[in-house]
């Protein structure tokens, strides 16, 4: 199924979650892929997660879009503004559903995507990452885009974590 | 699906959004939440508000915001609730600080259980109740439900399961 798509890149569109995506979501919360990001847990937390990823596009105007490859139309992950109560800072969140779809560059290049969009159509001007100790993976996408660690920077109010703050909307 | 606008004699039924975040967050500071999962910090109280506004577009129906018609005051939390895994769908509902002991949870719960049946075609439907919740269990039984059984869940306890009188009986 096609949804309209809110930002399009080379190789990926990005668009407002649906209930279809609860799948994934849940599919991908059962896996240690996910402790990093609050999992792992079971298919009914998974869900609430889901319901809340998308609850925060009614509260707030804007969230997490599913993205989707245009090669195959597979959705594979959940990237973009969040900003959920308690955070210090605007965030630029990811995750990558399935192991196949990672080290091809598509979180990076969906962030990017969705940063500018958070710049130009948020008038978002700081925004950062935050990223779990020990997630690597996470780390190495915050640093292709440019986006530096802080280590004076607040913490959100789930904990101490390493926050990558990004260049500005004209880098 | 965008929630419709349910009226009763005294209340309005409406869409959640960011301005019920300070009612749900004190009533998630107090114990009276502990049937619900609480007490809950602010920050897990905006999930669990991100969280019911995302059930609407996984399943095309959740609960409701129920104001005061007069004042636009928040009562409560009230409405169909079937997350993953839930053992049927039911109607629940969650009185907001202060506002107990006047009739709003039956007034609301019996609008929306109205509404399930005709817009959603239910043709049965339950109440969960935490074991000790009194004042809930009062609810249930104005709303003519009868006590079927126990049934616990391996994160929110013991519940009973109420059984609602059905469309024929109920309107």
């Amino acid at each position: 199924m096609t949804h309209p798509a809110i930002i399009t890149t080379d190789r990926l569109t990005l668009r407002k979650p649906v209930a279809e995506d609860v799948l994934h979501v849940q599919d991908f919360y059962e896996t240690e892929r996910s402790s990093f990001v609050g999992g792992p847990c079971d298919r009914g937390q998974g869900w609430r997660k889901a319901s809340m990823f998308f609850g925060h596009w009614m509260v707030r105007g804007y969230g997490l879009f599913t993205v989707e490859r245009k090669d195959t139309g597979a959705s594979i992950g959940l990237i973009g503004p969040w900003y959920p109560d308690g955070w210090a800072d605007h965030e630029i969140g990811w995750q990558i559903w399935r192991p196949e779809d990672e080290g091809q560059g598509f979180a990076t290049e969906a962030a990017s995507a969705a940063r500018d969009w958070c710049h130009e159509t948020l008038g978002w001007t700081r925004i950062v990452s935050y990223i779990a100790s020990g997630n690597t993976g996470s780390e190495a996408v915050a640093k292709r885009l440019g986006a530096v660690l802080d280590t004076n920077a607040p913490h959100p109010s789930t904990g101490p974590c390493l926050v990558y703050v990004h260049p500005g909307a004209s880098a | 699906m965008t929630p419709p606008t349910l009226h009763t004699e005294r209340l309005t039924l409406t869409a959640l959004n960011e301005r019920h975040f300070e009612p749900m967050a004190a009533f998630y500071a107090d114990d009276r939440s502990s049937f619900v999962g609480g007490p809950l910090t602010a920050e897990r109280a905006w999930r669990v508000l991100a969280g019911e506004i995302g059930h609407w577009t996984l399943r095309g129906y959740g609960r409701f915001a129920v104001e005061l018609t007069a004042t636009g005051e928040m009562v409560g939390l009230i409405g169909p609730w079937n997350p993953h895994a839930w053992p049927e769908p039911e109607i629940g509902w969650d009185l907001m600080n202060g506002h107990e002991g006047k009739g709003y949870a039956t007034e609301a719960a019996k609008a929306t259980r109205d509404w399930a049946y005709s817009a959603l075609g239910w043709t049965t439907v339950i109440s969960l109740v935490a074991e000790g919740n009194h004042g809930s269990r009062k609810v249930a039984e104005r709303l003519g439900c009868t006590l079927e059984r126990p049934y616990t869940h391996e994160i929110y306890g013991t519940m009973n399961i109420w059984r609602h009188p059905g469309p024929e009986v109920a309107s």
